[in-house]
């Protein structure tokens, strides 16, 4: 994977560490960004749910559970 | 400071979720709180009095739910948002106290700059200060105040440090009554915004700060607190500089985190190889395991079901005990008489029904406190977030229904740690179709009276394969039952997950005592009011009835009595079934007949159902009481009469297959439980939710016996 590759948290494999580079429009955008999930920050998809649809993601000092559609709102690049 | 000592000086408690926010508030105020709704919605609303160090002087703290930003996204946040951006409000403070988890600073200053924006003053309480030094973060708090323009006040919620400090900071705010420094904002308006801002503090003369204007350019059509002429000049404002909400949102928040993460960064102190517990990250990995997390989930669910269903019968029976014996002694003390029966059967029995529920309630609140102060409840719902939503439920949800099996009402009073709206409502709409532990009774009775005692292939018993249907049958209806209602029920609130996962720590004892004390105290407060109220109008119902009615039935009872030469048990048995026949509730009873005929109900199965509106349980009670048996504890005596009896029309059975069916199965979807509805008013906050309950369960109920005991009597059954 090339890191100028724009992908969304949803399509990186559980293990990946990735840096938010955008929010893009969706209801719960403001929630995202107001719970620190925002452009700049490194997180760690760490693994998904059993039943495929919520992500278990590892901020520095914060773990978080997110949906699916949510994470598709997430752009991501890859830590280089 | 003579203005401190009234209690109308109100300070906000304000902060993000898990911000430690509700364990600092039980510090303040200690047993000095209580717990009601804020003004028209059903968002808990904590205050407590708070005392200042010089020992006269006492406030209202008012701990506001934990919000992200003032752009809300549930009732909850919006409750912060509508008191913290109309200064006119009764619940508007003088003073925010904010409190932020040293953790997560960053993401927790958010909030505080925007409130400090409105122009409140505010105090930062900087929460967990030791342990982000375990976890090798640590911050120079003058250097923040001085960033912040702020006092900054290091506390722990959790042993109670800086408390003191804190409320000297707010002596010192009401002795000098310092102001707030006017800061410019962190973030920097457009040419077009600051027009449109200008514009709005023409329209709202009162608004007194241009981020106030801004917010309310951005909620116009929300806040209920508008004119109509302010929101038509405030939309045209809008439309005039092409004002576009989400865009300035998105813009604001990240001026502010770009001016937060400066001021952070500054303030934080190098500490060189302090590593960040691993704890949460090691247990998550087995907890929230794709296989390993609904397992141990399901372990933790059969222990509250064991807990809840059979760790609080012994104390249930004894608080039974107690209240029969103070029913006994008030019938003994006043003699025989309308006001003894009133007191013995109305009130104590009213009274003795409220606190039975307490047991369980304190059981639940126990485990439930206990789960959500470790952590661990948002990781069920992380789990089965999938699977309940495609119901129209949530992961919490799953609490409330498995602990509905014990019993509906400590149950539906867990639901309120489920912030969605909707998955709340319909979480506390089902769990009364899931079979509670009050209908064991009925079941064992009327399965004990149809099913044969044999077992299939030697091993497990007919009578227990039919419970375990019944059983089966709530739960399934409970998840129709949401199904429907998910597509029914109209919602403002967007569906999302999105949550945080908070680190795991050890429950402290102080705040799951403090919930379980609020949950019991406001069951018995609230609830216990309605319960004890309709106790006595069925007490009036079974107790009084047309004048000369009751004396003709008992004479004629007793004539017969004597004629059948019955002894003295007997011929009491035989009165008061005579005199239950022709009270209120036997005419109700015998009224009902025509419309519960077609479900193969007589007028007598019409009197057990209203007094069984009470509980469920007390159908038996009834039975016995009609059947003439003297105890109410001869089960076996009931099924005998029961089973007996012939059908005068027919002369078959009265309790043939067909008609025994539809007796449980009526059970099963029946709501027949005044201390549920109750319950579910106090908390919807509405009779219209206990009351569509009521009729689409009693319908539901009523649908299914109709069409098996017509079914089973055209098959010849």
């Amino acid at each position: 994977m090339t890191m100028t590759e724009k992908l969304t948290l949803a399509a990186v494999p559980p293990g990946s560490r990735v840096r938010i580079v955008e929010v893009s429009e969706h209801p719960s955008t403001g929630r995202l960004l107001a719970m620190g999930l925002r452009p700049g920050l490194e997180v760690t998809l760490v693994r998904k749910a059993a039943f495929g649809q919520a992500l278990y993601i590892q901020a520095d000092y914060q773990q978080y559970g997110i949906r699916m559609d949510e994470a598709e709102a997430i752009w991501v690049e890859y830590e280089h | 400071m003579g203005g401190v000592r009234a209690l109308n000086h109100r300070i906000a408690l304000i902060g993000n979720p898990n911000s430690g926010k509700s364990s600092l508030f039980n510090h303040l105020t200690g047993l000095r709180q209580k717990t009601g709704n804020f003004p028209g919605v059903t968002v808990e609303r904590r205050s407590g009095v708070l005392r200042l160090p010089d020992g006269t002087s006492s406030l209202r703290l008012v701990d506001f739910p934990g919000t992200y930003s003032l752009y809300p996204t549930s009732l909850d946040e919006r409750v912060v948002f509508d008191v913290l951006s109309h200064p006119g409000c009764e619940d508007y403070p003088d003073l925010v106290i904010y409190v932020a988890d040293a953790l997560r600073l960053d993401q927790h200053l958010l909030l505080l700059s925007q409130i400090r924006d409105l122009g409140l003053p505010v105090v930062l309480a900087l929460n967990l200060v030791d342990a982000a030094l375990e976890s090798g973060v640590q911050y120079d708090s003058s250097s923040l105040a001085r960033s912040l323009g702020i006092p900054v006040i290091s506390v722990n919620g959790r042993t109670g440090d800086g408390t003191g400090l804190l409320l000297q900071q707010i002596e010192q705010f009401y002795a000098m009554s310092w102001t707030h420094p006017s800061q410019a904002a962190p973030f920097t308006l457009e040419d077009g915004l600051a027009s449109m801002v200008r514009e709005i503090r023409q329209i709202c003369p009162w608004v007194k700060y241009d981020f106030q204007a801004l917010i309310l350019a951005h909620h116009t059509d929300e806040l209920t607190y508008l004119q109509p002429d302010e929101i038509r000049q405030i939309h045209e404002a809008r439309d005039r500089f092409a004002f576009h909400p989400l865009k300035t949102q998105v813009r604001e928040i990240m001026e502010r985190f770009r001016s937060i993460d400066r001021i952070v960064r500054e303030a934080k102190v190098p500490l060189e190889g302090v590593e960040r517990s691993r704890l949460t990250a090691r247990v998550d990995a087995i907890a929230t395991h794709r296989i390993w997390g609904p397992i141990i989930f399901c372990v933790f669910l059969l222990f509250i079901f064991q807990a809840v269903f059979s760790w609080s019968t012994l104390p249930m029976e004894w608080i039974e005990q107690i209240f029969s014996v103070l029913g006994g002694a008030v019938k003994y003390a006043l003699g025989a008489g309308w006001l003894s029966s009133l007191l013995a059967d109305g009130v104590v029995a009213g009274l003795g029904g409220v606190l039975v529920f307490i047991p369980q309630i304190v059981l639940l609140f126990l485990l439930v406190a206990i789960l959500e102060e470790s952590g661990y409840m948002a990781r069920a719902v992380y789990l089965f977030d999938r699977l309940l939503n495609k119901v129209g439920l949530n992961g919490r949800s799953i609490v409330a229904l498995v602990s509905g099996t014990a019993c509906a009402i400590p149950a539906i009073m867990s639901t309120r740690t489920i912030t969605n709206r909707k998955e709340r409502l319909i979480t506390i709409l089902v769990t009364p179709l899931i079979s509670c532990s009050a209908r064991l009774p009925v079941y064992a009775l009327l399965v004990g009276l149809m099913v044969p005692a044999g077992r299939v292939f030697g091993l497990i018993s007919y009578q227990a394969l039919t419970f375990m249907g019944l059983y089966v049958l709530g739960a399934a209806s409970a998840m129709l039952g949401a199904w429907i209602f998910k597509r029914i029920l109209k919602t403002e609130e967007p569906g999302y997950l999105l949550m945080e996962l908070p680190d795991y720590q050890v429950p402290h004892w102080r705040n799951v005592a403090y919930t379980v004390w609020s949950k019991v105290a406001s069951f018995v407060r609230e609830a216990g009011k309605i319960i004890v109220m309709i106790s006595i109008a069925l007490w009036f119902l079974a107790t009084y009835s047309l004048p000369g009615r009751m004396a003709e039935a008992e004479a004629q009872a007793l004539s017969n009595a004597a004629t059948e030469q019955l002894d003295k048990v007997e011929t009491e048995a035989l009165v008061a079934s005579s005199r239950l026949e022709s009270s209120f509730a036997g005419m109700l009873g015998k009224a009902l007949e025509p419309v519960i005929r077609p479900l193969g109900f007589d007028w007598k199965i019409g009197i057990a159902l209203v007094t069984s509106f009470a509980a469920r349980e007390v159908f038996v009670g009834t039975m016995a009481t009609i059947y003439s048996i003297g105890s109410v504890d001869d089960d076996l005596g009931i099924r005998q009469k029961m089973a007996a009896e012939l059908n005068p029309a027919t002369g078959r059975k009265t309790y043939s297959l067909p008609m025994a069916l539809s007796l449980v199965l009526f059970y099963v979807f029946a709501m027949q439980c005044m201390s549920t509805m109750a319950v579910v008013k106090k908390e919807t906050g509405t009779w219209k939710w206990p009351l569509i309950q009521l009729a689409f369960m009693s319908g539901l109920a009523y649908l299914v016996s109709l069409v098996v005991y017509q079914g089973l009597t055209a098959l010849g059954y």
